[in-house]
């Protein structure tokens, strides 16, 4: 292999720390029952953090339902935002500015603003206090973010390239396995992570759309200030799908098929 | 007790009243509540609330609270035959806000929300808007053991209760000391200023709208009337920690100030929380609460059930097991919680009343209170806060 | 139509996006056979290409290759491949397995498309390069590799579009000569776009000057440069000097100059490109020089002669200097009669209007039958 150059493993380095040590501190926090403030270390450690965190028993279903919710709305995002994406992308619209704002607004509102109503129409039409309720709210919230990242992905690049495929004989489906998905692999990648981000961390529809479902944000924030150790404990564990999207897409998104 | 939830954030509870009054102002007509058949007795409710999934939404932020209710609360309401799943949340006003929705989208039954833990602003607003279910309090069998001539019962935050929520908890406004770095606190306001007149910058409290600080502000105003304290106050600035030229921006902020020993006193509207946070480690073994003045602040919290609950009846059962002698007298372990109970014990019958009694002394909880101050109506809150940042921060 | 085994269009209609570019256009390129289509910006080069490769929907028309008709086809199955102005490798794979891509699409086996994709390297002078990354080569170089990847195809047509356009000046020749001799050894059918016209030139077997969506002659390179079919052709191919008058007698009556134009009497234009004008030491044409620009290859003259206008390069060594009176004399040889042209003002844009939709190419092609034979 090529020798990577310094500027590289700096960087490499540099993203590694900022990913490494607030994580370390929250470590700390989490394993701290005693730290009193002047200290730099805990006078004591142990479990209380973990134990508090999964008094309830409600933590791991509240982790599956909040996976499954942001898998869901972040594959509908996607499915959603590709077409949108494309047509803005390639700039095929008349009034892309018109289609860019309506896609943007869930972003410029509020959020109290629009949860509130959100949950009003939800009750109307049925759809509240279930997961999939859960996955429509939350892809209000994903699906701008989504389209705005795949936005990037798209344009004449991927068109040329997807032509190029067409005169070299390329089916349909080889050009989208090939050409397609390869060329925006780094996009759809970080479009998915966000997305995950995005509905991973949905506190207010959560509570609102879901009605008491339990979901990871919701299980977090009350600890968050009355209860560091909690926190802390609960954050470490709030941190690990989120991780894993990162690892799975990135790899996904450097070694295309 | 945790009114801190309620009143943690003035935004929330804003948005809460102005979207009440928007439904007081276009729903005047509708009561669903004062139409719903009731079952005649409390048996027939606990027969109907047989197999029904009670979502009680609660602040969610004390891991103490949520065991208590996870070990204690929930096991008495499976053996009572209702299924109870706590719904954490950390601003009540998220649940008022979910049962405002559910109004709003035109739905009179079936809603998400059978029972919540508030007071103050959430219950006064939802209660301006109907959203409460009424009159079912005092026929709870254990209502039998609660004195409802108790002002700090029958009024929260000055609203009276009118039988749309049951008391549940009791805070009640606290100091503490490290008593082996001082054995006998000052425990009157002068004695405190003659302290300090001694020992300089050894006192401070947070800077209100903080919740603790504004809580302290209007201990003071309670105990001396508001100019006196105002006056008082004065007096007490150039004395405290820092010469009062700052203040601690969080109850935290001075925790941590009194367990480095940068100040001798530490506060807190939480009754139990020298034992809390004996427990988690922050404070010294060592540390004792004390009230400061002829009474300390109280506050009573409560649960309500929203008159469109899916579950009602399982609700009432909860709320009635809630103020069952034997489960207040496990929240008023110090082992367990350390909350002092809503009952009258007096009235809690002798067979009855055995697990009272034998609550052993903790020295981290407070078993006397004095001559309790009740809190200020909710709508003082904020003017009071806004004079002491004139009068007190900027020193007009 | 005789491009049995070529490239047939047939009165092709493409509006892309709604404008409709081409009308009733035709074109042939014979089996085995190069033709340049050449045109300034605009003129639906690009969209003609789009069209044959089945990248541009058609409204109307037909295209025929190798005796079968593919207008309906998708792209894929055209058996075309395409070179484009940029060289649109994909960047996650190498170029061994750029090249092999459509090996790989046909199934080919990973022995035999290693051996090919290499092959095809060979064939375009990269040779080592099979497996080096795409991303450190060269413009050049990233082009002789979509050369390749077309090549490994083995497409019924080359189409290239502009592919020279993007590189520096001097790598431009090396590849245009690539171009020319892998065409010619592989025998392929091949449709080149330009806009230059000397590219068009040196590249092209036949060259099709395309004009407004529409062929207006097709030919051999040197037919468009000197006997241009009209007087747009002329401008787009540089024959600055287009002189109009009356023929009468075999001769036209010019700025007073008789000069030689065989043919029926009536209205004409004769063309003469500027480096065909001559200095001479005496004659009936004198004028005085308003311009002389020096361009590196020679000396651009502007000479007038009261109202008319002559445009000359000649040597640097000989070039009088502006404001000089000069004699310039037009070889009969070098003057060309444009054909079927009686109007005199001189603005061609007409030109071709006249002939039926579909026909250009004939009418276009059969240009060498005009009257005059400059020979």
């Amino acid at each position: 292999m090529v020798r990577r150059p310094l500027l590289a493993r700096a960087g490499g380095l540099a993203i590694g720390l900022a990913f490494a040590l607030p994580l370390a501190i929250l470590g700390v926090r989490a394993f701290a029952d005693t730290w009193r403030a002047p200290a730099l270390v805990p006078q004591d450690w142990g479990l209380r953090g973990f134990e508090a965190a999964f008094g309830g028993g409600a933590t791991v279903e509240a982790f599956g339902n909040s996976i499954v919710v942001a898998l869901g709305a972040t594959a509908l995002a996607l499915a959603l935002g590709w077409p949108a994406a494309r047509v803005l992308g390639e700039r095929r619209l008349r009034r892309p500015g018109v289609v860019f704002v309506a896609l943007a607004m869930p972003l410029l509102v509020p959020p109290y603003a629009t949860g509130a109503g959100l949950t009003e129409w939800f009750i109307r039409l049925r759809i509240i206090d279930s997961l999939g309720g859960l996955v429509l709210a939350h892809l209000t919230a994903v699906l701008p973010y989504v389209v705005l990242v795949l936005l990037a992905g798209f344009g004449t690049k991927v068109t040329e390239l997807e032509d190029m495929g067409r005169t070299l004989g390329l089916s349909p489906a080889r050009r989208l396995a090939w050409v397609t998905l390869p060329s925006v692999a780094p996009t759809l990648a970080a479009a998915t992570v966000l997305g995950f981000l995005v509905s991973w961390s949905q506190y207010g529809s959560s509570l609102a759309v879901g009605g008491g479902l339990p979901m990871a944000p919701l299980v977090l924030f009350p600890f968050i200030g009355p209860d560091p150790q909690t926190a802390a404990a609960l954050s470490l564990l709030y941190v690990i799908p989120p991780i894993l999207a990162l690892l799975v897409t990135a790899r996904a998104a450097s070694s295309p098929l | 007790m945790r009114a801190r939830s309620q009143l943690r954030t003035t935004l929330p509870a804003l948005a809460v009243l102005s979207a009440t009054l928007l439904l007081a102002a276009c729903g005047g007509d509708e009561d669903g509540s004062a139409e719903t058949e009731r079952p005649d007795s409390f048996a027939e409710i606990a027969g109907a609330a047989q197999g029904q999934t009670v979502r009680w939404w609660m602040d969610g932020g004390d891991d103490r609270i949520n065991a208590y209710v996870d070990d204690v609360v929930i096991p008495a309401a499976r053996e009572a035959g209702v299924r109870l799943e706590r719904v954490p949340v950390g601003d009540t006003a998220d649940a008022v806000q979910r049962v405002i929705a559910q109004r709003r989208a035109g739905r009179e039954s079936g809603g998400a929300v059978d029972l919540i833990w508030l007071n103050g602003e959430n219950f006064a607003a939802g209660k301006e808007a109907g959203l409460w279910l009424e009159g079912w309090v005092r026929d709870l069998p254990n209502a039998r053991f609660v004195d409802f001539d108790d002002p700090t019962i029958v009024n929260d935050f000055q609203v009276p209760v009118d039988g749309q929520e049951a008391p549940w908890s009791r805070a009640a406004f606290a100091l503490a000391h490290d008593s082996e770095e001082l054995a006998e606190p000052p425990r009157t306001y002068a004695a405190l200023l003659e302290y300090l007149r001694r020992n300089p910058g050894r006192f401070t409290y947070p800077a209100p709208p903080d919740f603790t600080g504004s809580a302290f502000v209007r201990q003071v105003v309670a105990a001396m009337g508001e100019d006196r304290a105002f006056a008082y106050l004065r007096e007490l600035k150039p004395l405290m920690y820092r010469d009062g030229e700052t203040f601690p921006e969080s109850a935290d902020e001075l925790n941590d100030l009194f367990a480095n020993g940068q100040v001798d006193f530490a506060m807190s509207y939480e009754a139990n929380f020298v034992a809390a946070e004996v427990d988690n480690g922050t404070f010294p073994q060592s540390t004792r609460p004390f009230v400061l003045g002829e009474g300390a602040l109280v506050n009573v919290s409560y649960v309500t059930i929203p008159s469109d609950a899916a579950n009602q009846a399982g609700a009432q059962v909860v709320a009635n097991l809630l103020m069952s002698p034997e489960l207040q007298a496990q929240k008023a372990d110090p082992e367990i919680l350390g909350i002092p109970t809503v009952l009258d014990v007096e009235r809690v019958p002798p067979d009855l009343r055995g697990r009272f009694d034998e609550l052993d002394e903790s020295p981290y909880v407070l078993s006397d209170f004095g001559q309790v101050e009740q809190e200020l109506p909710a709508s003082s809150v904020e003017p009071l806060e806004q004079r002491w940042e004139r009068e007190i921060l900027r020193g007009d | 139509m005789t491009a049995e085994g070529g490239l047939l269009c047939r009165s092709l209609t493409v509006s892309p996006g709604g404008v409709g570019v081409l009308r009733g256009l035709s074109l042939e390129v014979a089996p085995g056979t190069r033709t340049v289509l050449v045109g300034p910006s605009g003129a639906g080069k690009t969209t003609l290409l789009r069209a044959i490769a089945g990248l541009e929907p058609l409204e109307g028309g037909e295209v025929h290759l190798v005796g079968r008709r593919i207008d309906g086809l998708a792209a894929h199955r055209r058996r075309i491949a395409v070179v484009f102005q940029e060289p649109r490798l994909l960047p996650h794979l190498g170029v061994e397995d750029n090249v092999a891509l459509t090996l790989r699409a046909a199934g080919v086996g990973r022995g035999e498309r290693r051996a090919r994709a290499r092959a095809g390297l060979e064939e375009v002078g990269l040779g080592g390069f099979a497996g080096r990354r795409t991303q450190g080569l060269s413009g050049g170089e990233q082009q002789r590799v979509a050369l390749a990847r077309a090549l490994c195809a083995e497409p019924d047509l080359l189409m290239l579009d502009e592919p020279l356009a993007a590189l520096d000046p001097n790598r431009r020749e090396e590849l245009r000569r690539l171009i020319a001799r892998v065409q010619a050894q592989r025998g392929l059918t091949t449709l080149i776009i330009t806009h230059d016209r000397a590219e068009a030139a040196e590249l092209g077997e036949r060259v099709a000057l395309m004009l407004d969506g529409r062929i207006v002659q097709h030919d051999e390179p040197r037919a468009l440069f000197e006997r241009p079919v009209s007087a747009a052709v002329a401008r787009f191919f540089g024959v600055a000097n287009l002189l109009h008058g009356t023929v009468r007698d075999g001769h036209l009556s010019w700025a007073g100059v008789a000069l030689p134009a065989p043919g029926p009497d009536g209205p004409a234009t004769l063309a003469i490109r500027p480096d065909h004008v001559e200095l001479a030491q005496e004659g009936p044409l004198r004028a005085t020089v308003t311009e002389a620009v020096y361009t590196g290859a020679h000396v651009r003259l502007v000479a007038l002669r009261g109202d008319h206008r002559l445009e000359a390069h000649v040597a640097p060594a000989l070039a009088p200097p502006a404001g000089a009176e000069v004699t310039l004399e037009l070889p009969a040889q070098r003057l060309w009669r444009l054909p079927g042209d009686s109007d005199s003002d001189g603005d061609g844009d007409g030109d071709g209007d006249g002939d039926g939709d579909g026909d250009e190419l004939s009418e276009a092609s059969g240009a060498p039958s005009s009257p005059a034979d400059p020979r």
